[in-house]
């Protein structure tokens, strides 16, 4: 370990800034405290004092405190970290750190933000370094902001130690409080602590934690007090839906999910205006159709499709959808949005539909500990029929039916707003990917393979393959499909191409082809001619995983085949491909091959439904579908008719 | 001179005969040489004719005459008549054992009894030893109407009635004897042909990677390569024609090998009809080709061939399984037998 020499004797360095003694406003909300303006000795030598974690480490987390102190009309979350920095990696991938904040409701006061170098230096952040930016991704707008740091002066051995306060308004805030905390990190912490203290009883949240080792105390000074050493990094893995894994800290205010419904109908309500123009788009979309299923679905399809996909965010629009009025007239509007005017215009046609939180990243429903809304980050519309079939629409997903539920909501975790609200897990479909080969192959009297093609793509698969093509002019369509083709089967022709379904969310998505390869048999001679199933190939190559950490959730793959290769112009049969019958745990491949007069037809199944598997069966997973790819070849053989 | 028996002529003393040979004794040479003393015999009697002037050629060359097969039916056809000529001459009756007509069709059977063995069965062992007992009662026939004939010409002086008699009695322990030999052979044919296997047995390749494990009787062992080249394992069944036998074909792909067996007898046999599958092995993940190909033809009867090819990670292994019969009984059986056998195949060379 390298020792850390501590700055004593006038051995401070003054950075570019000349110290002030009082807090300086970077902009509204974002306050550099007076206490940054110079660093804390004390602080600096507590943190030196502390153990680092055990192992070879490019990067630490020496120390990390958070603190909660609720007041009625407030809450002040104190953060500090302290980094130690221990290959050059590390300073490439972290010398920035970012503290973020939501402007409508909280404010950050920066009380630390320094590094100690490996000469034992202290170098503070010049605030006039700091970056506040939003965090807008594409056509979501709102008031979160990032406070980016860049730490100044880091070497391999330095400690980057970080401190802020981000207060929040209560009285601006409309979502009960609540906090998640994660307990473990991507990187090893020495010490841990969680503390809480709250002004009066009734204040009290109720908290859980989830790590191992963490020792907490609850206090008769309305405070709480959690600690752990020596905290593990959350083991890296491919496919892991971390929030269902990591261990979490939760306080909330929230007794049950019935208040969190109860809180987010009226927040809900509020959207639907049932105003004349959303009755009259109502009965327009309708007209002329029968059946709640057709409503239905023009319903969805007007919402999904013609209201395009704009999410303003700002404030209480957080949470409370705008009005379904306003939604219409402008024709976009976030998942909230989009979910109160389906209802809107669902309710003015007599189907009676709820709102559903959504968790797109958790599939778990026992793994939230406590009441919090904070877990959840979508929103759908969920009901039934009168014939008692269950629907759920997600306004968001433009390229799926309306029997289509979009695939990031599949499987995760919802609760629908009602009188009688518990988490649950959404419907899935047994399989993610859905496909439909139909192959005409025919080797004729000059020795040439015609094909005619077609795949349809079902489902979850037909909206991926919808969402690539969509925004693609017909050139584009065809280039895309022509290296697809060129990828999977053969570089050696250039296909024609033909699309159905690709604006049609509510049909199968298919692509055609017709080509012609010369030259692949000699009339006259016997025949043998082989072939992969490259599109089989192509879709069973999406399944399997390097994973060596977590479950593999395996997605699902139906590819149902039928290829009917003619060769009687020149060849009499003689020799067909085998029947298959692989049948697995994981799933099976089946064929059935029958000769007809020309030639003969083969019937492929291939069925792996969704599944979680753990580590210990990934290796039989992967023999499986390597024998699936090795030993699905077919092949004909024939002997010349005389002429 | 016999008393009872005045009335033959005085032996012609320039003519050499042989010394008759009692029937039992020629019995016993020909049980302990195992037949080839019929070949001996057969000249003894041909120079015997020949020295009474009834048959002209090379004694060396009858003795020879069982090797044209079938067309033998005529030499011994030839030499029963001349012995019926000789009794004529010395004006005896013998009894019908004499009638040359009965050792022509009996000499028939004989080699009907080889043909059908051999050529249908492919079973040339069995058919031996059927012919072997046939020609038997030829020789034991003939011999006894040349004793009696001798007997005339050189006063022996065996009765020509206890001479019938003792034919008879020959020909009778002959075939009782006939019987449990036949089974013998058999029963030691398997046993000596090849270490019989006890079912429960897994029979290892050299290498150990690859294994069949026994469920029936009747399956012997024999040493690779001796049915085919570059084979693991070779059993011989429980019929001479159902035998199995293992490959390593690691070298080639688990389709190819299904198609290249079955194109190897397609070519060999008229009309096959060939199926071909593939599995998972049951709770493993072994891949199983499977051919199966049946037919019949004129000459072999019903045929069978199992073939199972086992893939796992490393290598291919082939056992190829085969057996033939006319009977259709049989077939029942033998190809239970054949597909048992082949669904037996372990392979260890994870």
């Amino acid at each position: 370990m390298k020792k850390l020499i501590l700055p004593f004797a006038g051995l401070i360095l003054v950075t570019s800034l000349a110290y002030s003694a009082e807090s300086i406003e970077l902009e509204k909300g974002v306050i550099w405290g007076a206490e940054a303006q110079q660093p804390d000795l004390d602080l600096i030598a507590r943190i030196a004092a502390m153990p680092p974690p055990a192992g070879d480490n490019q990067l630490d987390v020496i120390y990390r405190r958070v603190d909660y102190r609720i007041s009625k009309g407030s809450v002040e979350r104190t953060r500090l970290r302290a980094f130690r920095y221990n290959k050059e990696d590390a300073l490439q991938d972290y010398g920035t750190l970012n503290s973020s904040f939501d402007a409508s409701h909280q404010s950050i006061d920066i009380q630390t933000a320094l590094v100690v170098n490996s000469d034992g230096t202290p170098i503070l952040v010049d605030p006039k370094t700091v970056q506040v930016v939003s965090d807008n991704s594409f056509n979501v707008f709102s008031d979160r902001r990032i406070v980016a740091l860049p730490m100044a002066g880091l070497d391999v051995g330095s400690i980057a130690i970080v401190e802020e306060v981000i207060t929040t308004d209560r009285d601006k805030s409309i979502a009960p409080w609540s906090a998640i905390v994660f307990e473990q990190n991507s990187i090893p912490q020495g010490r841990f602590e969680i503390t809480m203290s709250w002004d009066s009883d009734d204040l009290k949240p109720n908290w859980r934690t989830e790590l191992e080792g963490m020792q907490c105390e609850e206090r008769s000074d309305r405070s709480l007090k959690c600690f752990a050493e020596n905290v593990e990094p959350y083991p890296l893995g491919e496919n892991a839906e971390l929030d269902d894994v990591i261990p979490q800290f939760v306080a909330s205010e929230s007794d049950t999910w019935q208040e969190i419904s109860d809180w987010y109908d009226t927040v809900f309500q509020t959207a639907l205006s049932g105003s004349p123009a959303v009755r009259e788009k109502a009965r327009s979309l309708a007209d002329g159709l029968e059946g709640e299923r057709a409503v239905l679905k023009a319903v969805h399809e007007f919402v999904t499709r013609d209201v395009r996909y704009v999410g303003l965010e700002h404030g209480v629009s957080a949470y409370r959808p705008h009005s379904t009025d306003l939604t219409l007239e402008r024709r976009y509007g976030d998942c909230k949005d989009k979910a109160a005017l389906m209802i809107d215009l669902l309710d003015e046609l007599g189907i009676e539909m709820s709102p559903v939180l959504v968790s797109t990243t958790r599939r778990n429903p026992q793994k939230p500990s406590l009441p919090s809304v904070k877990f959840f980050d979508h929103l759908i519309v969920c009901g039934h029929l009168s014939d008692g079939s269950y629907h759920c629409l997600d306004g968001t997903d433009p390229y799926s039916g309306v029997d289509q539920l979009a695939s990031y909501s599949q499987g995760r975790v919802a609760m629908t707003i009602a009188p009688t609200a518990s988490l649950e897990q959404l419907p899935e479909e047994r399989f993610t990917y859905r496909a439909v080969e139909r192959l005409y192959l025919t080797l004729n009297d000059e020795g040439e393979l015609v094909e005619v093609g077609q795949i349809d793509y079902l489902g979850a698969y037909g909206a991926i393959v919808r969402g690539i093509l969509t925004s693609m002019n017909q050139d584009e369509r065809n280039h895309w499909a022509l290296n697809d083709y060129h990828n999977t089967v053969s570089d050696q022709v250039v296909p024609d191409f033909k699309f159905k379904g690709i604006d049609t969310p509510n049909t199968d998505l298919s692509i055609g082809w017709e080509t012609t390869y010369d030259d692949m048999a000699n009339v006259g001679d016997s025949l043998y001619y082989h072939e992969d199933a490259a599109w089989l190939d192509q879709s069973v190559g999406y399944l399997g995983s390097e994973n060596e950490v977590y479950d593999y959730r395996l997605p699902g793959l139906r590819f149902e085949s039928m290829v009917t290769v003619s060769i009687g112009d020149a060849w009499r049969v003689k020799q067909l491909t085998p029947d298959i019958d692989f049948t697995s745990r994981f799933g099976k491949l089946t064929r059935v091959v029958r000769k007809d007069e020309n030639g003969m037809i083969i019937d492929t199944l291939f069925e792996a439904p969704k599944q979680v598997l753990s580590i210990e069966e990934l290796e039989e997973l992967s023999r499986f579908l390597e024998i699936v790819r090795s030993e699905n070849s077919w092949r004909i053989t024939g002997e010349p008719i005389e002429q | 001179m016999n008393e009872l028996d005045g009335m033959h002529p005085e032996p012609d003393e320039s003519i050499h005969l042989a010394a008759p040979l009692a029937v039992w004794k020629l019995f016993l040479l020909l049980l302990l040489t195992l037949g080839t003393y019929y070949f001996v015999w057969l000249y003894r009697i041909s120079s015997d004719l020949k020295a009474k002037g009834l048959l002209t050629g090379d004694p060396r060359a009858w003795a020879l005459s069982p090797l044209l097969g079938p067309a033998m039916a005529l030499p011994a056809h030839r030499l029963a008549t001349r012995l019926e000529e000789w009794r004529a001459s010395e004006s005896r009756e013998f009894g019908h054992f004499s009638d040359p007509t009965f050792v022509t069709v009996l000499s028939i059977v004989a080699y009907l009894l080889l043909l059908i063995e051999f050529l249908a069965n492919g079973d040339l062992a069995s058919g031996l030893v059927l012919s072997f007992l046939a020609q038997t009662t030829i020789a034991l026939i003939l011999q006894g109407q040349l004793n009696i004939n001798k007997g005339r010409s050189y006063e022996f002086h065996t009765p020509a009635w206890r001479l019938e008699r003792f034919q008879l009695g020959m020909a009778g322990v002959g075939s009782l004897l006939a019987v449990p030999f036949y089974f013998f052979y058999l029963g030691s044919a398997v046993f000596f042909g090849g270490n019989s296997i006890s079912p429960g047995t897994v029979v290892f390749s050299d290498d150990e990677r690859v294994g069949i494990r026994i469920s029936d009787k009747g399956w012997s062992r024999v040493d690779a390569d001796d049915m085919q080249e570059f084979s693991e394992i070779e059993l011989a069944g429980p019929t001479s024609d159902t035998w199995a036998v293992v490959y390593d074909v690691s070298n080639s792909t688990l389709n190819d090998t299904l198609l290249n067996r079955q194109s190897m007898i397609e070519d060999d046999l008229q009309s096959p009809s060939c199926r071909q599958s593939k599995m998972l092995q049951e709770d493993g993940w072994l891949v199983i080709g499977q051919m199966t190909c049946e037919g019949r033809s004129p000459f072999t009867g019903n045929y069978l061939f199992e073939s199972r090819v086992v893939r796992d990670e490393n290598a291919i292994y082939e056992i190829v399984v085969h057996t033939q019969t006319t009977s259709k009984d049989e077939l029942a059986e033998l190809s239970r037998l054949v597909r048992t056998l082949a669904d037996s195949l372990e392979v260890y060379s994870l």
